[in-house]
């Protein structure tokens, strides 16, 4: 694989919160990938023919609104029968309580993501699990990628 | 006093004669029993308080199979979903609680509530929340123009329904946090008009507690003199936010930044205050959460006022300016508002700081200043002088300055006490 790789972020259908992902966004793009943000609320059949159109290595779930367990599962079950392979993670405030996104994590797994990650050490994680993936390294990390620039 | 209004109206005109400030949760639960339960108790505080439904995000979007779903599962829910329960079983969940001395306002967060005031109209209930800008930009991907559409609609269900419609704007929170104070105080007047345009008589107007409690004071000043000129002759009053924000984790940063709302709003002379929790940075408050903060809330408004700082004149001028400029800019698009706002976001005359939303322009960004203010960092296409921008041309903003502004109140607030 040449040049950087692609990286696509998405949320739960019913989950407008979107500095979770303009953060992600920022955050994704200065590890060197080239990153499509899909925006609150997406749609599962809006991830599906994205990830049809468009080479993807990562696709990042982020939900903060109480229910990214629930429309978490539903989204890796469908995105899993057309992608078994593709690198799959989910992570934020993913039910309505701390006790119970802790309780939830191996269910999430379980449905096919490939990590969970929830906390206030989610993104350190996050972070050593990319060192984790087979990546080519761009030469070259410059500015913020496709991400939109906020002057 | 004016005796004409509905429950929710008279509720207010008669704390603010007494001088007392009405405070209200943002609370909302799956089941019918805690719902009761959460309203039960909130009618039962000392102090004056109104009630609230918040609405789960199923509910929001228009998907009620997923909320039902998870009633059936006992999956929790971030609301209560007031379509998928029968309608039957909400009477009788609000049966005996709702009156002219506890009104309840119904808050959603939906780009196309039709159903949802149908509901509202269905229950008897007479106050909700929302516009046409503030809860589709924030809160869906659906087209502006379909949600100026569904609002127009909505405010004449409800208008229809009941001469004593009260809608508030959510145009003075829009993302929670970041925007500078003058779009706030702009967006909810519009959001007004809007909605008196399209037969409602009774509005407020909404301010979310920013970064400067001097900045605040001078846009809340700035906004009641704009709602004066601009409402004249309509029910209007002011209802404040607590920090929208991302929140303080500590108890201790958590209370202060609450305890600060509400000395905001009473020296502001502002009648409602919508309050947060503890449990904010988290998850889901519950009920003693609530209890707790809407207690010290009015007892901290009912005590000493605050010395306002001199420099909150300042930011009164500045504020009137900036959003007068804003406001007319749109107004002079079209005399329908609805077009006028779809017109004012293609021409970036309105724009959203880091807004998502496929209508946002997503020109403008914010900055915070060494006085701790927002600011405009690029006005993009905003009818500002540029002047008012700290740097329209400056290099793109990295994720470690975007999480440093998200969490600037949390540091300022949860530093340990001395
Ligand atoms: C701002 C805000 C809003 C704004 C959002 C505007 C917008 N469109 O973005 C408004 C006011 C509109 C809003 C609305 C609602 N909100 Co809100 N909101 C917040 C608030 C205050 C801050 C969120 C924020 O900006 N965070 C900044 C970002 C950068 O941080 P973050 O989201 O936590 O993400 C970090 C980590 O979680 C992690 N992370 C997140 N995702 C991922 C993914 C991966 C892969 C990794 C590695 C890491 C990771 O990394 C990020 C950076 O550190 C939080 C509470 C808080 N945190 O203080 C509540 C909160 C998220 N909201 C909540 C809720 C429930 C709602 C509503 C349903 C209304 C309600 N019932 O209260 C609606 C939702 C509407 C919908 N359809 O979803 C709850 C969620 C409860 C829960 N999960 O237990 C919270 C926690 C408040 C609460 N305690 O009740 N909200």
């Amino acid at each position: 694989m040449k040049g950087s790789q692609h990286c696509l972020i998405a949320t739960v259908e019913s989950d407008s919160h979107m500095w979770n992902l303009v953060y992600l966004q920022l955050w994704l793009a200065e590890h060197g990938f080239n990153v499509k943000n899909l925006g609150s609320c997406t749609p599962v059949e809006v991830v599906l023919a994205t990830l049809e159109l468009r080479r993807t290595q990562l696709l990042v779930v982020s939900s903060v609104n109480g229910h990214g367990h629930f429309q978490g599962l539903e989204l890796i079950r469908q995105v899993r029968q057309q992608h078994p392979d593709l690198p799959c993670v989910i992570g934020g405030k993913l039910t309505t309580s701390e006790d119970q996104t802790r309780a939830v994590r191996q269910e999430l797994l379980a449905a096919g993501f490939n990590e969970v990650f929830i906390g206030p050490d989610a993104i350190e994680d996050f972070e050593n699990y990319l060192n984790t993936l087979e990546r080519t390294k761009p030469a070259l990390v410059l500015g913020t990628g496709t991400a939109p620039c906020w002057t | 006093m004016n005796m004409t209004g509905g429950h929710f109206q008279r509720f207010i005109e008669q704390a603010r004669e007494r001088r007392e400030l009405v405070v209200q949760p943002r609370m909302g639960f799956g089941g019918l029993a805690p719902m009761r339960a959460g309203l039960a108790a909130v009618a039962g505080l000392p102090c004056a308080t109104i009630g609230t439904i918040t609405l789960d995000s199923y509910t929001r979007v228009g998907d009620y199979q997923s909320a039902l779903q998870c009633l059936n599962s006992d999956s929790p829910l971030n609301g209560f979903p007031i379509i998928s329960h029968p309608l039957e079983a909400v009477r009788g969940m609000l049966d005996g609680l709702y009156g002219p001395s506890f009104p309840i306002q119904i808050r959603h967060g939906t780009a196309q509530p039709q159903n949802v005031f149908k509901r509202l109209a269905a229950l008897g209930l007479d106050a909700t929340e929302g516009g046409p800008v503030s809860y589709c930009m924030p809160y869906s991907r659906l087209p502006l123009a379909r949600a100026v559409e569904a609002w127009a609609e909505s405010c004449q269900l409800l208008a229809d329904a009941t001469a004593h419609g009260h809608i508030e704007s959510f145009g003075g929170c829009l993302l929670g946090q970041l925007c500078p104070p003058s779009m706030l105080v702009a967006m909810t007047l519009l959001e007004a008009l809007f909605f008196r345009q399209h037969g409602i008589r009774s509005v407020s107007l909404s301010y979310a507690q920013g970064t400067s409690m001097a900045q605040d004071f001078g846009a809340l000043q700035a906004l009641r003199e704009l709602a004066a000129d601009y409402l004249d002759g309509a029910h209007w009053h002011v209802v404040v936010y607590s920090y929208m924000g991302v929140f303080p984790t500590t108890g201790h940063g958590a209370r202060r930044l609450i305890y600060d709302s509400a000395r905001l709003t009473q020296a502001a002379g502002c009648e409602r205050l919508i309050v947060k929790t503890v449990a904010e940075s988290r998850q889901i408050p519950s009920v003693a959460d609530n209890l707790e903060a809407l207690t010290m809330a009015a007892e901290v408004a009912a005590g000493n006022a605050l010395v306002v700082d001199p420099a909150s004149d300042g930011y009164r001028q500045e504020v009137l300016f900036e959003a007068r400029q804003l406001v007319e800019s749109v107004l002079d698009l079209h005399p329908d508002i609805g077009v006028a706002l779809l017109q004012a976001f293609a021409r970036g005359r309105l724009d959203i700081p880091y807004c998502l939303h496929p209508d946002n322009p997503g020109r403008a960004t914010t900055r915070i200043d060494d006085h701790g203010a927002l600011r405009w960092g690029n006005v993009g296409g905003l009818p500002l002088p540029q002047s008012c921008g700290l740097s329209s041309i400056g290099p793109g903003i990295s994720s470690s300055e975007l999480f440093q502004m998200l969490h600037y109140t949390v540091t300022r607030y949860d530093q340990p006490l001395h």
